[in-house]
């Protein structure tokens, strides 16, 4: 569903350092939420957004679920989704779960 | 005055002392303690005390303790000292200790991450392993300050005979309080089995949720023991072998324990 270290299209793109922008706050479902409507605010400007994870685990499903799973309901079609939407140096179980959340808010 | 002599080893095989010594407190206007000498605590251990040592002081119970400080556990002295000192409930900061094997914090109103942060350079783990305890100790926090409404909870990780324990106490609704709120069922035991399953939830604005399922399936991969502890019941999961025992506590708990061991494997080298 998302691309991870691709490049965007467009030089003038929304980046967002996870260990920055969610320094106090990496886990829980209020900062997947945040994250979510920070999503939604760029795929509507048109605007494509990398998400640096820095190879820092987040070990979080409600994260991953309120952030990345949800956006399923948002009603944003999935190829809009993994066209805006990059994931850069996300730890590889991180990516297992956004996978596996995924699919599962998909059914 | 009712005496209690606590087991050497303080640790989370047998709650049913503790939850006595907890109703004691609760019904006797002070209490003799004793511990032995040497005393060993495992990481769930400290959770434990600290739980006995805030209910404690919140009843106001006399506490006679026969151990000398001298020689004691040195947790058991600051147990002793804390309970000495304080009239009203201290900052749960108050509890924090670490050792050489074990990471416990007292943690106030919300989300701390700073324990999980520290096991990655405090023990060496598998990667998986690692990643694994992280995720659980995340989860087992946001349900406790979701659904708890206590203000305070305890943490910890460490490391006792070749397994990873992991946990959060805390001393709120339990989880059959909470869950009753939105489902009907029998009993207290049939309440926490339900929290395991995917889907419950008690949130309202947010839609759910996959309660404590995912934290299930990541234990079950890593063939550990997870022991749940709330209001009237206790379920003890053994994933290495698939079984678990379920039972009604003799004491009830206002709160919920949950205490989580991992056989554990050194980080390999490459």
């Amino acid at each position: 569903m998302f691309r991870t270290n691709s490049l965007p299209k467009k030089e003038d793109n929304l980046k967002i350092v996870i260990q920055k922008a969610f320094q106090d706050d990496y886990v829980s479902r209020e900062a997947g939420e945040k994250l979510r409507k920070m999503f939604v605010t760029a795929i509507q400007n048109q605007e494509e957004v990398i998400v640096d994870f820095g190879n820092k685990a987040i070990a979080s499903t409600s994260f991953f679920d309120e952030g990345f799973a949800k956006l399923s309901l948002e009603k944003i079609p999935s190829e809009k989704i993994k066209k805006f939407i990059h994931l850069k140096n996300i730890h590889p179980r991180d990516q297992e779960i956004c996978t596996i959340l995924c699919n599962k808010r998909k059914k | 005055m009712p005496s209690f002599q606590l087991p050497k080893i303080i640790e989370d095989s047998r709650i049913d002392i503790y939850l006595i010594l907890l109703e004691a407190i609760k019904k006797h206007p002070k209490i003799a303690l004793e511990f032995f000498r040497p005393t060993q605590i495992s990481p769930a251990g400290h959770a434990i005390l600290a739980c006995l040592c805030d209910s404690i002081i919140e009843q106001r119970c006399a506490v006679l303790w026969s151990s000398k400080k001298t020689g004691a556990h040195s947790f058991i002295s600051l147990i002793q000292s804390i309970q000495e000192k304080h009239n009203l409930l201290p900052d749960p900061s108050v509890y924090d200790f670490e050792s050489e094997s074990c990471l416990f914090k007292g943690i106030k109103n919300g989300l701390d991450l700073s324990l999980i942060e520290k096991i990655e350079y405090k023990f060496t783990l598998d990667d998986n392993l690692l990643f694994d305890c992280k995720l659980i100790l995340n989860e087992l926090m946001q349900n406790t300050i979701s659904h708890s409404g206590a203000e305070r909870y305890f943490m910890y990780a460490g490391k006792w005979k070749n397994e990873i324990h992991l946990g959060v106490l805390d001393m709120g609704i339990s989880i059959p309080a909470k869950l009753r709120q939105k489902y009907v069922r029998e009993n207290d035991l049939d309440y926490i089995l339900l929290a395991m399953e995917e889907g419950s939830t008690t949130r309202r604005q947010r839609m759910g949720g996959f309660g404590l399922y995912y934290f299930h399936h990541f234990l079950k991969r890593n063939r550990a023991k997870l022991t749940l502890v709330s209001g009237e019941a206790q379920v003890r999961y053994y994933f290495h072998t698939r079984k678990s025992q379920k039972s009604y506590l003799k004491y009830p708990l206002r709160g919920s324990w949950c205490f989580a061991r991992i056989p554990y494997q050194k980080r390999r080298i490459t």
